[in-house]
């Protein structure tokens, strides 16, 4: 008996979390859309939305961290773009690609870490810092690529269209293990408990005995690697960057955090939900246009579904608080 | 005038009257419940029975709009002044004078400022002066001549004199001297029983919520009023066990910050329960939190046998064994959001960078089983757990790890009776186990029962040292006080 309610609590428990409503929705919206176009269902397509999904997923995973330890960095986009532009000038000055893949990443590290030491010594809202640190990534894409395309004639394919055994893309591994890695650091280590920790009550985190400033400099590192290898992907991708590459994504990204159930004060959320939130993102434009809806409607639905996610999460606050009294 | 009260869960029975041109003081304790009944007199909480009579008249439900109405003011200690408007600007606020045009009458507003200001001597204050230019005393003037401008009859004020200097609180009180002459009702708050002696006629005494007595302060003494204060039944007093002290040392020297704490030694031995007594703000927080390393000090040393263990921050301060609960359980103890399991390991899994879930969830059972915490479950969010359960929570999160000193300030504050002395236990068993004891509290028999010696503080020094066994109540409250 005993042993059965607590399997119930525990079923129910999963059936109302965040990510399993959005992977209810999401089947939702596929067998919808498949139903009135049948391509929807199919390989290519879920390719081509993966693919897509997998730069925004990688940012995504990184501004969890950041989010949920109560930052934020609206800079992200800027970095893809800053950090595609030297990737893709380094390429075609014959660099070798490997190299070039670190200093990528680095490059985003760097941006990332220096958001992250502004916002501590100044003491300021990581947000205001990334609204201006964002504004100077920018200019050094501009100033880099002199404003022109930069196009990587078939250089630097590898990592976009090689096929594990033939049959399963790297790009999907990579980003998997993206996600893996930030499941771990949240779940299994001391990192994690400090971003929880520190989102949810920094003083505390600071009297139990976390360094809070090294600490979030940690945060920025994680999601600068990861918003650097999202760069690689996308260049390998795309195959060609400019500066305004990236634009974009890092409201998308936050977009995404929010709709996996994370807390946009922190202290809340996890890395499954963020996965489900960019699948239902990217997945939005491609069922749009199979539904031979209005383009138009795009970015409307991306606002509804945000605030369809918020409506969620209120209630569920309501109930929890009505439950404790 | 008159009003009356009675029946409410912090404040019973109380009956008091202010007539016109009256200063009347109330008097009593940390948490005797002055704030309380000065919160239900200006109309921000609800008493749960009785009745307030406004200049005879009673209204029943109230907020504290109507109340200012009404015509009484309540100046808080903490000023709600906005600093980056004048000191006219601020008198106006919300009522200010319009020209012609609609706009602001800076002039007119300034000319009547000044006016006023000059009526009670505060011609060094000037209506134009910037608000951020005034000291912490003109400001609380600054905030009377606010109220009086809105034709306050009923002045309330809280420690009015709680952050001042000598010479401010001379003018201070001159002011309110002047304004009860004036025939405006004051009430007035304060720990300094002199300065109570020296404006007030009347002084309620108030001891946990009950109204003690009503003196008159021409037909008692300092020493009649203090003994009123406290003197409680014995029950209120936990029968701790007394073991032997150990034979190790811990030494604090010269500990001082800029404002709060001026050079501050000590010393302890190992199984020795420490408490720090003293009124709020006289700097035993600051003082253990330096201690802690979780504060910036100017001067301050601690050995542990001679060896120095200073801290230099909290994380620091746990790698030597140093541990402390904050007063502030809701701003500095609980990770809100997070479960029990998190909240009780935070500290312990600073040590390592990967986490042995299952490991870890043996740990906090054994935890939530020594120290009876009563939780739906592991994983249950911390703020779902009563008071006294979450505070046994962050007792178990600093005694995961060996230590070897810690430091308790206020570890019973909102903590049920039950969990109370379960807590105590704890803490005794750490002295058991030849430990160094710090505690802090503003309950005074927790404090003597639990201590085997007493720091007293005093505006920021440590004026003595007292054996908890051979002291009194009354003793410790003169002290308190210094009023020796």
């Amino acid at each position: 008996m005993e042993e059965q309610k607590k399997y119930r609590s525990k079923a129910l428990k999963i059936v109302t979390s965040q990510p399993f409503i959005l992977f209810v929705f999401i089947v939702l919206v596929a067998v919808v859309t498949n139903s009135v176009n049948n391509k929807f269902l199919t390989w290519s397509t879920i390719n081509s939305i993966l693919g897509q999904a997998a730069g925004l997923g990688l940012v995504s995973a990184g501004a969890t961290v950041l989010v949920v330890s109560g930052h934020f960095d609206i800079s992200t986009g800027r970095m893809v773009g800053l950090a595609m532009c030297a990737m893709a000038l380094m390429l075609n000055a014959g660099m070798n690609p490997v190299l070039v893949s670190v200093l990528g990443i680095l490059i985003c590290v760097a941006c990332s870490v220096f958001n992250g030491v502004v916002t501590i010594a100044f003491n300021a809202p990581s947000f205001v810092v990334t609204l201006a640190t964002q504004n100077i990534y920018y200019s050094i894409a501009l100033l880099l690529t002199n404003g022109y395309m930069q196009t990587l004639y078939g250089k630097y394919r590898t990592l976009a269209s090689y096929q594990i055994l033939g049959v399963f893309p790297l790009i999907y591994l990579v980003l998997i293990l993206g996600f893996v890695a930030v499941y771990i650091i949240l779940k299994h280590t001391r990192t994690g408990r400090e971003i929880y920790a520190i989102g949810t009550n920094q003083r505390a985190a600071y009297i139990s005995g976390i360094n809070i400033n090294f600490s979030k400099v940690k945060f920025f590192l994680i999601s600068g690697i990861l918003v650097g290898i999202a760069s690689m992907l996308m260049l390998s991708r795309i195959s060609a960057a400019q500066a305004t590459t990236g634009y974009g994504m890092e409201t998308e990204a936050i977009g995404a955090v929010v709709i996996g159930g994370a807390s946009i004060n922190g202290g809340k959320g996890g890395v499954v939900g963020t996965f489900f939130g960019v699948i239902l993102l990217s997945m939005i434009s491609t069922a749009i246009n199979m539904l031979h809806i209005n383009a138009f409607y795009e970015y409307m639905v991306y606002g509804i579904v945000i605030l369809l996610a918020l409506a969620i999460t209120a209630v569920r606050n309501y109930t929890v608080a009505k439950k404790n009294g | 005038m008159s009003k009356s009260y009675s029946g409410v869960q912090v404040l019973k029975g109380v009956t008091v009257d202010l007539s016109e041109g009256e200063v009347l003081c109330f008097v009593g304790e940390n948490g005797a419940g002055k704030s309380t009944l000065i919160k239900i007199i200006s109309g921000a909480i609800q008493s749960d029975g009785g009745t307030v009579k406004y200049f005879g008249k009673e209204y029943g439900h109230v907020n504290p709009r109507q109340v200012i109405d009404l015509g009484v003011a309540t100046i808080y200690q903490d000023i709600d002044l906005v600093d980056n408007l004048t000191v006219a600007d601020n008198i106006f606020l919300g009522r200010e004078l319009k020209n012609k045009l609609g706009f602001i009458d800076a002039r007119e507003q300034e000319r009547q400022s000044d006016e006023l200001l000059g009526r009670l001597n505060l011609e060094h204050i000037k209506g134009a002066d910037l608000l951020a230019d005034l000291s912490t005393a003109q400001k609380q003037c600054v905030q009377i001549v606010k109220a009086l401008k809105n034709e306050a009859k009923i002045l309330i004020l809280d420690e009015p004199t709680a952050s001042l200097g000598d010479k401010e609180t001379k003018a201070l009180l001159a002011l309110v001297k002047n304004l009860a002459a004036s025939g405006i009702g004051i009430i007035f708050i304060s720990h300094f029983i002199d300065e109570l002696f020296e404006v007030g006629q009347k002084l309620l005494i108030l001891k946990d919520g009950v109204q003690v007595v009503i003196r008159k302060t021409d037909e008692t003494t300092p020493e009649q009023v203090i003994h009123d204060m406290i003197g409680r039944d014995a029950s209120s007093f936990y029968q701790r066990e007394y073991f032997p002290a150990g034979k190790r040392k811990l030494r604090a020297e010269h500990y001082a910050n800029r404002h709060t704490v001026h050079d501050v030694s000590f010393e302890i031995r190992s199984g020795e329960v420490f408490g720090f007594g003293g009124l709020v703000g006289a700097g035993r927080t600051e003082l253990v939190r330096m201690i802690y390393g979780a504060d910036g000090k100017l001067s301050g040393k601690l050995y542990l046998d001679e060896k120095e263990v200073t801290p230099s921050s909290p994380k620091d301060a746990i790698k030597k064994g140093i541990f402390m609960i904050s007063e502030d359980r809701k701003g500095e103890g609980l990770l809100n959001l997070r479960s029990v399991k998190e909240n009780i390991m935070i500290t312990h899994n600073e040590g390592r960078e990967f986490i042995n879930l299952r490991k870890e969830s043996e740990m906090v059972e054994k935890s939530i089983q020594t120290f009876g915490i009563k939780a739906p479950g592991q994983d249950a969010e911390i703020t779902s757990l009563s008071g006294g359960n979450q505070q046994k929570a962050i007792i178990a999160r600093c005694v995961t790890d060996p230590g070897e000193i810690y430091i308790f300030d206020e570890p019973t504050k909102g903590v049920d009776v039950g969990a109370k002395e379960e807590i105590y236990k704890h803490i005794l068993d750490l002295a058991k186990a030849d430990k160094f004891v710090i505690i802090i509290s503003s309950d005074m028999p927790e404090l003597l029962s639990m201590s085997d010696r007493i720091g007293v503080m005093h505006e920021g020094k440590l004026t003595d040292i007292l054996d908890a066994k051979k002291t009194t109540e009354d003793e410790l409250m003169r002290k308190y006080l210094g009023y020796s």
